[in-house]
């Protein structure tokens, strides 16, 4: 590089993080996804506004120089070689395989079914989804079934964080679902780039990069996980933290970018592999991958997300009527294959929307997988703007579509568990046997659940740990099929009823708290709502003077009203 | 379950460790109200019987004992006599870390706990003296019910005479996974609701005559998270559990939480399984 292409370099490195920080820090305030502003940094720095209103200062700041272009290019190579290696680390591979049917089947199916309809779409329409000339068509269908089937981690993980949903049985499956999503997509995607330079150079046959790809993919799982476990302990021990294993990261992942690239496969797949192998190890310490989340993902990720826009002119290649299309089958096949996969999973209608409308955000894996086919020639300019807006689109959706499906989920509590039907004034009942049989039926009438079926849940429970809590409160317990929400019986006992509570006292007050069968999360924390309302005889007291259930019902609201205020 | 508590089995070798295993086992076996049972694996003799009761009789180890000898590949002898017996618990000496090769064929005490079908105690031989569990940590996973766990545990800690103990929660990858993209506000503040949460849920069990602490652990995989939070504050023995199946090379290879806790013990450790849960509600 001369002297003036280096100056011109480092300006424009420096000018375009600069805005790219800015702008993604401005989008994150804003509650939206900071690559937007990463996004829009390049488009106000590139050809599409910077480049139309002063071109003169666009062509100093970034000259079209061979020298300051291919400077360019390898630090954004670089940037997605290392993005995708951190985006790895997330896969816990041990921890997927263990993942329940669930996450497989939603998985499977919503990237199955959004897979067939770009698939199908490109294979019949090629030329109304812009494709890439000189591009065989089959490797067109397939790029665009790969971009429509796959999932964004990350703004999943935003959105329910923000929702206060990710210990929910539904935020797990969601994350689970995706993770899968990431690998399968991940593999998928570079198979096809193999595919493409195999045809292209006709050195090595399809068969042997298919061969390649998946011989690479499991040699790394198995032996280069187990080096990989076995180098990091030692590293740890002998080696400056976090300088060797940090060293040792990225030293791996180029080693296997080139490695990959060297067989024929593209060496994205090298640095997404190797950072599951990486991620896989329980000797990769949290405090390591954050470092280098933090670097990646605060400098290269903001680098090379802001250089896209300087490539392409927005304006100039944007096409509504693709857009749209696009926008409409991404969202389609996505949303239906996912609500029918949650559906047979025996998630609720609402959930089963919910779940649709997050795995429909893209996010940034769209925008790296779209600029990879765009400098692969498998796509043209307009079909990359549109996959770039439908990658946005999707992700700014998604939170408040789920927002809206789910409604606000507060924690459960009590109160809103019980309910006038499920109020016995006066148990009958001596034993705690009878008193579970009494409730149950109450329990029964209103749900619909087989009267057996919660007795005999609540009393295998009671057999293994008695559930007298003190105080002359008792909480049979029990998950059932057949539930959506916790309901409770509560009743109340003038005799008392002995529970074998640690205070040896008898039982005034019974509640039978039924949680759905799947989610213990549920149980765990209406539980802990009824143990902090109970700590002492007071409320028991007032509760067992309470004339009906409005009364009952008042005293707990209040109770309730005085513990939440002493927990803040 | 007390009642049925029937033998302690410990395997016993001509090694230098093994006068420590033995009195191990059998104060063990004493506080479980059991009759400690010794298993070596060898060809029978009477010199050979001779000179391990020698040794049993050299650590002090009291007459009410049975010796077992069996020519059949040690693990083996252990766990069938363990069955044999319907074993309260095994108690195996082990290496502290397992080294790069025993993680293929794996350690006599770890294949061991991988395999039994009895809560299994591996004491580590660096350790000099009897085992003592005045700082004990139960490492659980809240993804399924918690109360036969608890139910578990607290039976046999009760009899093994522990007063107190932490319940660290471990957090499964799926929320670490996402908590990785919480703010560190939003992260603390999960904790301590979590934590807040489960202090309260503890309430609702009869857990008298025990101090019971936890904590929540986030940062690392689980197994893992168990074992530093052991090391770090110093605990004398780790109680985790162990899938209701054998643990296998596959195991090894995508690692069980179990398995990481196998890999290095940061103290004493015992190990049980899901189904012996279901056999002490019986």
């Amino acid at each position: 590089m001369t002297h003036t292409e280096l100056t011109a370099f480092f300006l424009a490195l420096a000018l375009l993080l600069l805005a790219a920080r800015v702008l993604g820090e401005l989008a994150r305030a804003l509650n939206l996804p900071a690559v937007l502003g990463e996004l829009l940094a390049g488009v106000l720095l590139g050809p599409t506004v910077l480049g139309a209103f002063a071109p003169q200062t666009f062509s100093t700041l970034f000259p079209d120089t061979p020298g300051f272009t291919a400077a360019l290019q390898a630090v954004t190579t670089l940037g997605i070689t290392l993005f995708l290696m951190v985006a790895g680390i997330e896969v816990d591979l041990s921890s997927i395989l263990r993942q329940g049917k669930a996450s497989v089947v939603i998985s499977v199916f919503g990237m199955v079914i959004p897979f067939a309809v770009g698939f199908g779409s490109a294979a019949l329409f090629p030329e109304t989804f812009g494709l890439g000339a000189g591009t065989e068509p089959l490797y067109f269908a397939l790029f665009l079934g790969t971009a429509l089937s796959i999932t964004a981690l990350p703004v999943i993980a935003k959105i329910l964080i923000d929702l206060n949903m990710y210990r929910s049985d539904l935020g797990m499956i969601l994350i689970s679902v995706a993770v899968i999503n990431d690998l399968v997509g991940w593999l998928l995607f570079a198979t096809i780039l193999g595919l493409m330079q195999a045809a292209s150079t006709e050195s090595v046959g399809i068969g042997m990069t298919v061969l390649m790809t998946v011989g690479f993919t499991v040699l790394i799982l198995t032996v280069g996980r187990f080096i990989i476990d076995s180098i990091l302990p030692r590293l740890q021990a002998y080696t400056s933290w976090p300088g060797g294993v940090l060293g040792f990261a990225v030293v791996g992942g180029l080693l296997a970018a080139a490695l990959t690239e060297w067989i024929g496969i593209h060496s994205i797949l090298g640095a997404f592999m190797f950072g599951v192998a990486l991620g896989d190890s329980t000797h990769l310490r949290e405090k390591t991958r954050q470092i280098l989340d933090h670097f990646i993902s605060f400098i290269f990720a903001p680098l090379f997300f802001a250089s896209i826009g300087l490539r392409v002119n927005i304006v100039q290649h944007f096409d509504l009527s693709l857009v749209l299309l696009v926008l409409l089958i991404a969202s389609v096949g996505k949303i239906v294959g996912s609500i029918i996969a949650s559906k047979i999973m025996g998630f609720t209608d609402r959930e089963s929307l919910s779940i649709g409308m997050a795995m429909n955000a893209r996010g940034a894996m769209e925008i790296i997988l779209a600029l990879l086919a765009l400098e692969a020639g498998l796509i043209d300019e307009r079909m990359f703007v549109a996959l770039i807006i439908m990658a946005m689109v999707t992700s700014l959706v998604a939170g408040p579509a789920m927002q809206w499906i789910m409604g606000n989920k507060r924690l459960p509590r009590l109160i809103d568990a019980l309910s006038s039907k499920s109020f016995i004034p006066a148990l009958k009942a001596a034993t705690r046997e009878d008193a579970i049989t009494e409730l149950s039926a109450v329990l029964s009438a209103s749900s619909g659940v087989p009267r057996e079926v919660i007795c005999q849940k609540a009393l295998e429970r009671e057999r293994t740990m008695s559930t007298g809590i003190g105080h002359r409160v008792a909480i049979p317990h029990a998950r059932v099929e057949g539930i959506t929400a916790p309901i409770v019986a509560l009743g109340r006992s003038h005799e008392g009823i002995d529970f074998d509570a640690p205070d040896g006292k008898p039982a005034r007050v019974v509640m039978l708290v039924l949680t759905p069968k799947d989610d213990f999360q549920v149980q765990l924390q209406l539980l802990a709502d009824i143990g902090r309302l109970f700590r002492s005889d007071r409320l028991v007291d007032r509760l067992l003077r309470a004339q009906n259930f409005v009364e009952l019902l008042a005293l707990l609201k209040s109770e309730e009203e005085r513990a939440v205020a002493a927990t803040e | 379950m007390s009642e049925q508590i029937r033998a302690v089995v410990a395997g016993v070798a001509l090694s230098p460790h093994a006068p420590l295993i033995a009195i191990a086992a059998a104060a063990i076996a004493e506080r479980l109200n059991a009759r400690p049972v010794y298993v070596h694996a060898g060809e029978e003799s009477e010199l050979k019987r001779e000179k391990l009761e020698q040794l049993l009789r050299m650590a002090g180890i009291p007459e009410n004992h049975d010796l077992l000898i069996q020519d059949v590949d040690p693990v083996d002898a252990v766990i069938d006599t363990a069955a044999r017996y319907d074993a309260a618990m095994i108690v195996a000496g082990a290496q502290e870390e397992e080294g790069m090769l025993q993680r293929i064929v794996g350690s006599v005490a770890r294949r061991i706990a991988r395999k039994a079908e009895c809560p299994v105690l591996l004491l580590p031989l660096q350790v000099q003296g009897l085992p003592r569990f005045e700082r004990v940590v139960v490492g659980a996973r809240f993804d399924d019910d918690i109360a036969p766990v608890l139910a578990y545990v607290t039976t046999l800690l009760r009899a093994m005479g522990v007063r107190a103990f932490t319940i660290v929660q471990e957090v499964g990858f799926v929320n670490r996974l996402t908590a990785r993209y919480a703010s560190d506000e939003e992260r603390e503040e999960f904790e301590n609701d979590q934590r807040r949460i489960l202090m309260d849920y503890l309430s609702v069990f009869d857990l008298s005559g025990f101090t019971v602490d936890v904590d929540v652990l986030e940062e690392s995989a689980e197994g893992v998270a168990s074992v530093d939070y052991a090391r770090s504050v110093g605990a004398d023995l780790l109680v985790f559990q162990a899938p209701s199946r054998s643990l296998t090379i596959w195991d090894r290879l995508f690692t069980h939480p179990a398995e990481s806790v196998l890999t290095s013990l940061p103290c004493s450790m015992l190990l049980f399984r899901a189904e012996q849960l279901r056999d002490a509600e019986q």
